[in-house]
């Protein structure tokens, strides 16, 4: 590694790093190209994501996580810091799931909220109501090996009538 | 009257239809089914918010409503005309006869001092209002008729079906609390999904819909955003003289009543009781016995999730109403547990949820293989519920001490709360039936999680009821044995909790409650 390519960052990081932020958003929502499925950088997420207090708290923890664990405490370039995210993810998935853990679920919020993803990936995009959903009538038939079975239930003061069903 | 969920609202119903002059209060309001979450596409996010089962999340302040720290279970509600049922999936099976004497029957437990043959009458005028969609014949119940066509299976359904049948196990279309059929207050369901954020369409069998017009056309008198906050007797204690409740204003107001019947729920009946301790009733009004707040069960509940190959469309239909088996819900001291499971199926998630558990879960990478993943699972997936029977037990309550108050001053209640070796062991147990269901269905992935934290819906025991007055709060017929113009009608009376979700017998209950009111005091 170069040594210009270096930038020491601090342990603590304040405020959130965007381009480690768009690492992290590209590393763990990439979208599928070949398919036409966004990925979350490109539907500007972050526009949404910044608006929740509870994302901008969130983020600043992981993102000095990475810092600190992935990155050594250094600031690589885009490429390097892509590569990083992938290979630690890939060779340490648990550790990787606990790192991210505490953002995935405002980011699965806003990415599978986002109607060009949705379209993409064939998912509704209009409000249930009014239009519903059509379901198929199913042939009862396929209860006759539970009716011929009989009587399951127990009836402790039983009377004839009680009994018939 | 006190609350206008499922069991105030028959209470009303009953009483106003014979003549009496019944005011309801309730501390919420009226739902305007046009601003359902259904109504939007982004539907899924407002169970996050203020159509969250969460009364904390609702709130916005952990722990601000309802302190439920100390349990495994949070608890889970609707404040409105209509309470849980606003939110509830409609899933609705009557207890088992046998559920009424556990003693007598399997050794545990205690009996009730009613039995399903006093109820079942009530069952049947209770499945007619409220509209019960499911099939006759069922070989886990006595004869139930009257039922409208069953909610659709759907493909999961079918193939949940086909892994019940390949065991030989007892499986049945779901008693639903969904109208099927076009209906004088209630619309066709159209499968809009999810039900447990309210139906926008009107066919789920909310008491706003089905008891409330019809107890207000008898010419009963709701109440709404009018809180109760205090029950008053007289000197002696033995007779309620007043319910102070603060409205919407903030405005204290005192109502006086012949009667007052409290269906508050299993954490707000008792809290209310508790909140109202005076120096004749120094532990809290109708609790000489000490059991106020006590016994309180709550229903573990475990989910099971199998991944097909098939695409199962499995997110459309009625949420939790499709099917369910009872093939182990009797005691079978063989198993190592008393008593016995349900198995309910419930549709897929939407897909933020499927997103967000599936990745929980471990199931879905983040990275390049995520959106193949999602898609692999979304609308793949079928599901059962686990629910346990839960016993009473003394340890686990609603409790005011050093409890902390709320913004208006109000006690939050606590919960203590948590599992018995006989749930755990019968969690494991259902668990495990249910990944042999979905391997039986031809699932390619099984997975299984309990106790679920956000499943306290069933909230029952906490003012049980028997004949004893050291051994219980209310008499059989729901009358405090301590104050005897008041009655508790909500599942607090319970004495066992079934493995079943109790609306369906709760308002039985109810029902069977103001019946005996009416001949017991007005003949």
């Amino acid at each position: 590694m170069l040594r210009n390519e270096i930038q020491m960052i601090p342990k603590e990081v304040v405020g959130i790093q965007a381009p480690i932020v768009d690492g992290l958003l590209k590393a763990l929502l990439p979208g599928d190209t070949a398919n036409g499925v966004p990925g979350a950088m490109e539907i500007n997420i972050l526009n949404e994501l910044n608006k929740n207090s509870n994302w901008i708290d969130q983020v600043q923890i992981v993102v000095t996580k990475v810092v600190e664990v992935i990155l050594n405490g250094e600031f690589i370039n885009e490429q390097r810091l892509n590569q990083a995210l992938e290979e630690y993810s890939i060779s340490k998935p648990r550790k990787w799931f606990a790192m991210v853990n505490p953002i995935m679920g405002i980011l699965l919020t806003s990415y599978y909220s986002d109607e060009r993803v949705r379209q993409a990936m064939g998912i509704n995009t209009v409000a249930p109501f009014p239009n519903g959903s059509k379901i198929q009538d199913t042939d009862m038939e396929i209860l006759s090996p539970v009716y011929e079975r009989g009587r399951i239930y127990r009836f402790p003061l039983s009377s004839s009538e009680s009994n018939d069903r | 009257m006190i609350g206008a969920g499922p069991a105030g609202a028959c209470v009303t119903w009953s009483l106003a239809k014979a003549g009496l002059n019944v005011i309801c209060i309730e501390q919420g309001e009226w739902v305007d089914t046009n601003q359902l979450p259904s109504t939007k596409s982004n539907w899924e996010l407002e169970r996050f918010g203020k159509f969250s089962p969460n009364p904390n999340v609702r709130a916005g302040k952990a722990f601000g409503v309802i302190d439920d720290r100390n349990s495994p279970i949070s608890i889970a509600n609707f404040n409105a005309v209509g309470g849980s049922s606003i939110l509830f999936s409609g899933h609705f099976p009557r207890f088992h006869p046998s559920d009424f004497c556990s003693k007598s029957l399997d050794d545990v437990g205690d009996d009730w001092p009613i039995n399903y043959q006093d109820l079942e009458p009530f069952f049947s005028t209770n499945d007619k209002i409220m509209g019960v969609a499911g099939l006759e014949g069922d070989p886990a119940y006595p004869k139930i008729d009257g039922l409208l066509p069953p909610v659709p299976l759907g493909r999961m359904g079918e193939v949940l079906a086909e892994g019940f049948n390949n065991l030989g196990w007892h499986w049945w279309p779901s008693y639903s609390a969904i109208s099927t059929i076009q209906r004088s207050q209630q619309n066709k369901c159209i499968n809009l999904g999810p039900c447990n954020t309210g139906c926008s369409q009107g066919a789920k069998s909310s008491v706003d819909l089905t008891y409330w017009p019809k107890a207000i056309r008898n010419g009963a008198k709701l109440m709404t955003s009018m809180k109760a906050l205090r029950i008053e007797t007289d000197v002696t204690g033995s007779e309620v003289t007043a319910v102070i409740a603060r409205g919407k204003d903030g405005n204290l107001i005192c109502f006086r009543a012949e009667r007052i019947v409290l269906a508050c729920n299993g954490v707000g009946t008792p809290t209310l009781m508790l909140a109202s301790a005076s120096k004749s009733h120094p532990k809290g009004v109708g609790n000489s016995s000490g059991l106020v707040g006590k016994n309180l069960m709550l229903h573990p509940t475990g989910y099971v999730e199998g991944i097909f190959d098939e695409d199962l469309n499995s997110s459309i239909g009625p949420q939790g109403c499709c099917l369910y088996s009872h093939e182990f819900y009797e005691n079978d001291d063989k198993r190592g547990f008393k008593k016995g499971v349900t198995l309910q199926a419930l549709r897929g998630p939407g897909p933020i949820e499927s997103a967000i558990s599936g990745v929980a879960m471990g199931l879905v990478p983040t990275g390049k293989e995520h959106t193949k993943s999602f898609l692999s699972r979304y609308q793949h997936t079928a599901h059962l519920a686990i629910i346990v029977e839960d016993f009473a037990d003394q340890e686990n309550m609603v409790t005011l001490e050093d409890c902390k108050l709320d913004v208006s001053g109000d006690p939050i209640p606590k919960i203590e709360y948590r599992l018995s070796e006989n749930s755990k062991a019968a969690l494991a147990f259902g668990i495990n039936r249910s990944k042999e269901v979905m391997l039986a269905a031809g699932a390619k992935l099984v997975s299984g999680i309990g106790p679920v934290r956000n499943t306290g819906w069933h909230l029952m025991g906490t003012t049980k009821m028997g004949n004893d007055p050291k051994s219980s709060v209310v008499d059989r017929f729901g009358k405090c044995h301590d104050v005897s113009n008041l009655y508790v009608a909500d599942s607090s009376v319970f004495v066992t909790s079934g493995a079943v979700n109790p609306t369906s017998t709760l308002q039985a209950v109810a029902l069977w409650v103001a019946d005996n009111m009416l001949r017991n005091e007005y003949h």
